[in-house]
């Protein structure tokens, strides 16, 4: 509908509010030109069919083959399909959706759970404490590319790190790191040496002298079948002690990153994942297969060749990119609207009613921050590119209205209008602001909130937005 | 013996007594997890089961049996005959991280045993990756190897012109040309790739071959046949190597690549040593598909 991707959905009613916070009554313009469309999503009111076997029974055999030719592997693919098809048996349907479409949004929101969960960034000591981290894989897989990134990265962090070529095996390993490190401005440790042990000891040693606090391990590949190198892969960890174990997986490997990822998680017992040329056009299926299998989090991924491309995981654009096609993507963006027009209508319900409280306020609040930057979510929305005053846009003020709204009692938040001189000092006093934020946001509320009902109600306001709308 | 365990399932599987529909079920999973395609696989075992009812006969030999005989209308053998008294020229292309460069290695030395070539000369046209060519170059002092390369950075195209004129100057029987790892999907990179083969193409000599090897990784999954499919119209291929085929993986996208694209595979690799590669036979390799071997 606006343009909106499943990755990052948004609801119109969602956006207007959130002009509506950050710019005052100025954001009245903006308002009139979304609220056409938030009055068509709000007519839809919700169906009565609930999710049955029967009704998803193709929805199911679609999404299976989704997975399957994004290289999810078989048996994850099977479980997770079944598994989600139970728990949405007898759901309410949207009335705009059909069940499969509703479905292929429950198997969505799944996906960037299971995905999604526990998401975490590297798990480093303080800087005063040496840190290592291993990265282990495939043949191939973009360990030693990964391992620079890294530096990279933890230095821009203000982190002491050093490389370490412990890989005497595949030709110029030790070269190829040197050469990465030096374009990152980055110390590498290498040594003239068949045993990556010994290799790693020393480079320990220098590591404590030298006073770095993270020591990046690079090492060869090798396949989780082949005993004996996983055997030498152990002893490694054992020596080298890392905080960080970590995968480096191709983001195009097909079946078998189900047994990779688990041989190596078995056997040497890994903190996360990173998931390497991400920049292909693979599906990524691996993702699923290795997170649902490990349950390790997927730290990062590589997106390209160079030093710097290595960027934050996703969950959201992960599941979208797993599924792919792009009809299943519009089809969720439909589900998602149809969702949200329902929740948009207890909103409207409750606007209308004068029940809309502090509680809703900062409901849709946090829906707001969940969608990210500001910037983004205005290029997201076709017209509005230059229409909003970026310099208005302020966090820090949600911030604060956001802690000014916490430290309201949950009475408070239902009914402002208890909320007197002393409870306004109160309340300033408990979210470290002046009484004169309280004041200015408990205005603001009630201006938000004269305009949301006015807009419920005339249906004449209504038709003109509309009208208004086509015309832009 | 990966590969066995899959065999000994496949048995096992077809032993149970379920019944035919159980049976096409577990062919359906094991291709599927062979890396053949949800798409190809089902395709395969509609074809075998209507294949299996005419003919009365749905015990393993005989779906086996089938399988293979579609599959063996897709997959064919690329045979790579070097010319004799001729600069025989072939450029390895493929994603990043797939093989390339060591598969060169093992090529080398191949085609000097079994062809008795001993002038081969190795051109680094990798001049992006880090110590790409100090990695060429270290296999060519084993295998001593005349390497021609320039300094990181250079243009590729001149690497490639330069080893073909100095492969022509010493009357060299057989030269490879190692390029960068570059995804199929970043065109500004595949344009370079074209470049390099019009170079190539250009300045090669006319009485040998020219061949084009794409080295796809056994373990990659269906993004392998997009990378056939971009190579394969830009700039073209005529053969495709299997590396890392001592994988777990059972490398089951050959299937669908010479399905869908009619490509012919020429070499599997089989490890990290010079001696790991081999010429593809298809009736090993479906075997090893349906863990015979
Ligand atoms: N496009 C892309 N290429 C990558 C990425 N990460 C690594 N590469 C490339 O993949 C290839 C292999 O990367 P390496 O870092 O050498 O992989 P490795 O795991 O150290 O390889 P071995 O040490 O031989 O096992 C190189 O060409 C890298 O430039 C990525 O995120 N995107
Ligand atoms: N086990 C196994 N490893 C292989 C095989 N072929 C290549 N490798 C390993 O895979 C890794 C990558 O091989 P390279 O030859 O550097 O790959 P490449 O395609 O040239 O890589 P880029 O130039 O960085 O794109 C190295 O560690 C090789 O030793 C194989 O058949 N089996
Ligand atoms: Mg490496
Ligand atoms: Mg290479």
């Amino acid at each position: 509908m606006l343009g909106i991707t499943a990755t990052n959905p948004i609801s119109v009613d969602n956006f207007k509010f959130y002009l509506y916070i950050i710019e005052g009554h100025s954001g009245a313009l903006m308002l009139e030109r979304l609220s056409g469309k938030l009055i068509s999503i709000i007519k839809q009111i919700s169906g009565k069919a609930l999710i049955s076997d029967k009704n998803i029974e193709s929805a199911i055999d679609e999404i299976k083959l989704a997975l399957l030719e994004a290289d999810v592997n078989l048996r994850v693919v099977r479980r997770f399909v079944n598994r989600t098809a139970e728990d949405a048996m007898g759901m309410k349907v949207a009335r705009d959706v059909t069940p499969s479409q509703q479905f292929v949004k429950i198997v969505y929101d799944r996906l960037v759970e299971i995905l999604g969960e526990k998401r975490s960034a590297l798990d480093l000591k303080g800087p005063d404490t040496q840190s290592v981290i291993l990265c282990m894989g495939l043949q191939g897989s973009g360990k030693t590319t990964t391992a620079a990134k890294l530096g990279a990265f933890l230095a821009r962090e203000g982190r002491k790190p050093i490389l370490v070529a412990a890989d005497p095996v595949r030709p110029a390993a030790a070269e190829q790191l040197a050469v990465l490190g030096k374009q990152a401005g980055i110390d590498v440790f290498r040594l003239e040496e068949k045993s990556p042990a010994k290799i790693v000891k020393k480079a320990l040693e220098k590591a404590g002298r030298e006073q770095f606090d993270t020591v990046i391990v690079d090492t060869t590949g090798r396949m989780h079948v082949d005993d004996a190198m996983m055997k030498e892969l152990e002893e490694l960890k054992r020596l080298a002690r890392p905080v960080e174990s970590l995968l480096i997986a191709d983001a195009m490997t097909g079946q078998q990153a189900v047994d990779i990822a688990k041989s190596f998680d078995e056997r040497i017992g890994l903190t996360g994942v990173i998931l390497s040329k991400f920049d292909s056009d693979a599906r990524g299926g691996a993702a699923l297969s290795i997170r649902s299998i490990t349950g390790r989090p997927i730290k990062y991924v590589g997106t390209g060749e160079k030093i710097e491309d290595l960027e934050p995981f996703y969950p959201e654009r992960m599941a979208s990119r797993i599924l792919g096609r792009g009809d299943i993507v519009s089809l969720v963006e439909k589900a998602e609207a149809a969702i949200e027009a329902e929740e948009a209508e207890q909103i409207r319900e409750k606007m209308e009613s004068n029940t809309f409280d502090f509680d809703d306020y900062l409901d849709q609040f946090r829906r707001v921050k969940k969608m990210g930057s500001v910037r983004s979510l205005i290029e997201m929305i076709p017209g509005l590119q230059g229409n909003v005053d970026e310099d208005k846009i302020n966090l820090e003020d949600m911030k604060k209205e956001e802690s000014i709204i916490l430290s309201m009692t949950r009475k408070e938040r239902k009914n402002p209008l208890i909320i007197g001189p002393g409870r306004r000092k109160r309340i300033a006093r408990g979210s470290g602001t002046a009484v004169f934020d309280v004041n200015k946001l408990l205005k603001k509320f009630e201006k938000t909130k004269i305009m949301m009902k006015k807009m419920a109600r005339n249906k004449d306001y209504q038709q003109r937005l509309i009208g208004n709308l086509d015309r832009h | 013996m990966k590969k066995s365990s899959l065999g000994e399932r496949l048995r096992s599987l077809f032993r149970r007594p379920e019944g035919d529909d159980a049976r096409f079920d577990d062919l359906l999973d094991l291709l599927i997890e062979a890396d053949v395609g949800a798409a190809v696989a089902s395709a395969i075992v509609a074809d075998v089961k209507r294949e299996s009812r005419e003919r009365r006969a749905s015990d393993e030999e005989t779906l086996v049996a089938l399988c293979k005989d579609m599959m063996r209308s897709w997959i064919s053998a690329a045979d790579i005959v070097p010319v004799k008294d001729a600069l025989n020229v072939v450029l390895v292309l493929g994603v990043n991280g797939v093989g390339k460069t060591t598969t060169i290695a093992k090529l080398a030395s191949f085609f000097r045993k079994h062809y008795g070539l001993d002038d081969i000369v190795l051109a680094a046209a990798d001049t992006f990756r880090a110590a790409a060519a100090e990695q060429l170059a270290l296999w060519g002092e084993r295998l001593g190897l005349k390497v021609v390369r320039q300094a990181q950075g250079a243009d590729p195209g001149a690497v490639v012109y330069d080893s073909l004129e100095s492969a022509k100057s010493r009357h060299a029987q057989l030269l490879f040309i190692d390029t960068s790892g570059r995804m199929h999907n970043k065109e500004q990179l595949v344009r370079e790739l074209v470049k390099i083969d019009r170079i190539a193409t250009g300045r090669r000599d006319s009485a040998g071959l020219y061949h084009r090897m794409l080295v796809i990784d056994a373990t990659t999954g269906q993004n392998a046949l997009r990378q056939a499919e971009v190579f394969k119209a830009s700039p073209g291929i005529d053969s495709i190597a299997l590396a890392k085929f001592d994988s777990s993986a059972k490398g089951g996208i050959a299937v669908a690549v010479g399905k869908e694209l009619g490509l012919p595979v020429s070499f599997v690799g089989n490890g990290e040593r010079l001696e790991d590669i081999e010429p593809f036979r298809t009736d090993t390799y479906l075997s090893s598909l349906f863990g015979e071997i």
